[in-house]
């Protein structure tokens, strides 16, 4: 045997924070991160203020903002940001592809074509107040039908064509002629109805009300409860599809049903938040440094915790400016997590690989 | 003899693309080998003549375009996914593309037709882990990263994870493509082990024609006319690997069980000395193209070892030369076959 020859490093399981640890950790921080996301907005809130509204002693101004504004804008970051990120590492997983993410089956373009025939094509016809549905359920559906009919597409493609790569191409394709009408919209529209449009492909996480955040809840949940009965089948593609048949792994079913939980959670988020950007790509990359595997046992849920840290660290950022102005979350999101991303590659001296 | 179905049966089997199409091809005539419980079968044949596409076939990636394949008597398209992975693993040719996961972890994959729906390991899925991880001699490597072996132990840890799968037949695509010379031979002794030890099916397809003559217990040779198959000894006694490189110079030679590349002659010469002396200066000789022959009488080479010294002389009409060693003989050859002397 030649394994004397090689410098064992078989020692690394013991000097590598425990991962149980790794855990516990992030479960704090995410915490952390949670009540500073609950504290920051316009108006001042001091620790002491959230005590007192949740021992129900605090004066009514306090808790109605904490109520209908602070907690439902920062439970929206933790589903988002869990559910894009989960999406992402899915899309990741089975395309083999670093640079997937949950809208590379052109869900966010689907959606966008949903809102801008909503507010830009309706709109235009009929008279109505965009202010109004700007928040109100016909643009999640919008969001949810558009994205609903791209998702249709791929699953057709999906199930016929045995390629995974051929699925990732006409997925591109399928997004960009998507976006190409979307465009055709847009130059056509009227410029405040267009700023409209692009103020939600710029996402947020404040709009929802408790009844919307309470079906995003159950959508995201759903989504997630499919990708934990996913895991055993990511693990598989690990090595590729053929490996994976070869364990005996139905592989176009188990596409369909990861499809599937990475467009209930994708298509969910963007129907209420807009295309939030970047998250998706990113955490299940700075997930795998943390957790130093590919390991889907670790990847799923330690990608629901950083997505959700990473989502709320955004959020906070983006309420610095003060005085009710908030920064867009997509360009926040982008701004933190690019030199993030830089500083890990370059410190590493290469990307992780992804599997 | 057929008692009990082999364990693999392949019958009149057509592989190929693009079946019942206007592109449909089929690769070579139809093919009918076997093999069976614990024997190695290596299938060698030139590249591009469709060995992948035949193990494929076998392995149920890819469907037959006619005939059938059976495992233990049954048509592999009657069996379900999940059945078919415990009857056969497989390890694809190429270099591993995972390199961020444990060896530990990526052995424990091989466990997936075993465990339940989230992949839970009991202590039986772990015992068989561990065991085909010391089977393949990994074990101080157990929890490093795959990224971190080198080529021959990535290999390895490949086969500890089909091992791990506990299946009765491994297939292997090419495992030796990518290894150095020590690497291979210490591969395909592991698979002899495997089915000897473990009373597995080890089915691979190998360029190694050379260790695979000497290890396999069965040859499945493709050639443009289809498959031969039988022991190496059986194939080599009735000229069948003459067949295999058609289009090359290579020729097989019997008694010595290799292939080599033609050389004219350009010389007869008388050749004298015994034991391995004789058989390495013949090889030396044979290379410049001067062959030994009993008939010749000059000029003549005589290899005289005394006392652990060996001499090599050569006599021809005009000089006699002694030389230290087979290097300097032949170089001196080399200007006698030029005219210099």
């Amino acid at each position: 045997m030649d394994s004397g020859k090689k410098v064992s490093n078989g020692s690394t399981k013991s000097t590598v924070i425990p991962r149980a640890t790794i855990f516990i950790l992030l479960i704090i921080v995410l915490a952390c991160l949670f009540i500073v996301d609950i504290l920051t907005g316009s108006v001042d809130l001091g620790f002491k203020d959230l005590l007192r509204s949740l021992a129900g002693k605090g004066d009514t101004a306090t808790l109605t903002v904490i109520r209908d504004f602070r907690l439902p804008r920062a439970l929206t970051a933790l589903l988002a940001g869990m559910a894009l990120s989960v999406s992402g590492l899915q899309m990741q997983t089975v395309f083999r592809n670093p640079l997937a993410g949950p809208y590379v089956l052109g869900i966010s373009s689907g959606a966008s074509l949903g809102v801008a025939i909503l507010i830009l094509g309706l709109s235009s016809f009929i008279s109505v107040n965009v202010a109004i549905i700007m928040n109100s359920w016909a643009l999640v559906i919008a969001a949810w039908l558009g994205a609903g009919l791209v998702l249709v597409l791929i699953m057709i493609v999906s199930v016929r064509v045995r390629d995974i790569m051929t699925v990732l191409i006409l997925g591109i394709m399928f997004a960009s002629a998507v976006s190409a009408i979307v465009s055709i919209m847009q130059y056509f529209s009227n410029e405040s109805l267009l700023k409209s449009f692009v103020i939600w492909t710029m996402g947020s996480l404040g709009n929802l009300s408790w009844k919307q955040l309470f079906v995003l809840s159950i959508s995201v949940l759903a989504g997630l409860l499919i990708s934990v009965i996913t895991i055993k089948m990511l693990n598989a593609l690990l090595l590729g599809e053929d490996y994976a048949r070869s364990l005996g792994l139905k592989v176009r079913s188990a596409r369909l049903l990861i499809f599937i939980s990475t467009s209930i959670m994708a298509g969910s988020v963007t129907a209420f938040c807009g295309p939030l950007a970047f998250i998706g790509i990113a955490v299940p990359h700075i997930t795998r440094l943390i957790f130093a595997s590919s390991s889907h046992n670790y990847l799923v849920p330690g990608t629901m915790i950083c997505g959700s840290i990473a989502l709320l660290a955004s959020d906070i950022i983006s309420q610095i400016p003060g005085g009710g102005r908030v920064l867009p979350v997509n360009s926040v999101t982008a701004l933190i997590g690019i030199p993030v991303l830089v500083w890990i590659i370059i410190k590493r001296n290469k990307f992780i690989r992804l599997s | 003899m057929k008692s009990e179905p082999e364990i693999i049966s392949v019958d009149k089997v057509l592989i190929g693309y693009d079946p019942g199409t206007v592109k449909e091809k089929i690769l070579l005539p139809a093919i009918s080998v076997g093999a069976a419980k614990g024997e190695m079968v290596s299938l060698i044949g030139p590249n591009g003549i469709g060995k992948s596409t035949l193990l494929r076939t076998i392995a149920g990636m890819q469907r037959p375009l006619g005939g059938e394949v059976r495992f233990s008597g049954r048509n592999v398209s009657a069996y379900s996914n999940n059945e078919l992975a415990r009857k056969i693993s497989f390890v694809l040719t190429g270099s591993m593309v995972v390199s961020n996961i444990s060896v530990f972890e990526l052995v424990s994959l091989g466990r997936f037709p075993h465990t339940n729906w989230i992949g839970h390991l009991t202590r039986n899925d772990r015992y068989s882990i561990e065991e085909a991880v010391a089977s393949v001699g990994l074990l101080p490597h157990m929890y490093d990263n795959v990224g971190q072996l080198s080529d021959g132990e990535k290999q390895r840890a490949m086969i500890a994870r089909a091992l791990a799968q506990d299946t009765e037949i491994i297939m292997l695509d090419e495992p030796t493509a990518f290894l150095d010379l020590p690497n291979r031979y210490e591969l395909i002794y592991l698979l002899r082990e495997l089915s000897v030890t473990k009373n597995k099916t080890v089915v691979f397809s190998t360029h190694d024609i050379h260790i695979a003559l000497r290890e396999a217990d069965r040859i499945w040779l493709a050639t443009g006319n289809g498959i031969q198959e039988g022991c190496p000894e059986d194939l080599a006694l009735s000229g069948a690997f003459d067949s295999l490189f058609e289009e090359s110079d290579l020729s097989f030679v019997q008694d010595e069980g290799v292939f080599v590349s033609p050389v004219r002659t350009r010389m007869t010469i008388k050749l004298e000395g015994e034991g391995l002396l004789l058989y390495w200066t013949e090889r030396a000789l044979n290379r410049l193209g001067i062959k030994a022959r009993s008939d010749a009488v000059t000029p003549s080479v005589s290899i005289e070892a005394s006392e652990g010294v060996a001499a090599w002389k050569y006599e021809s009409s005009v000089v006699t030369k002694q030389f230290g060693d087979i290097f300097s003989l032949v170089n001196y050859m080399k200007s006698v076959l030029k005219g210099d002397n």
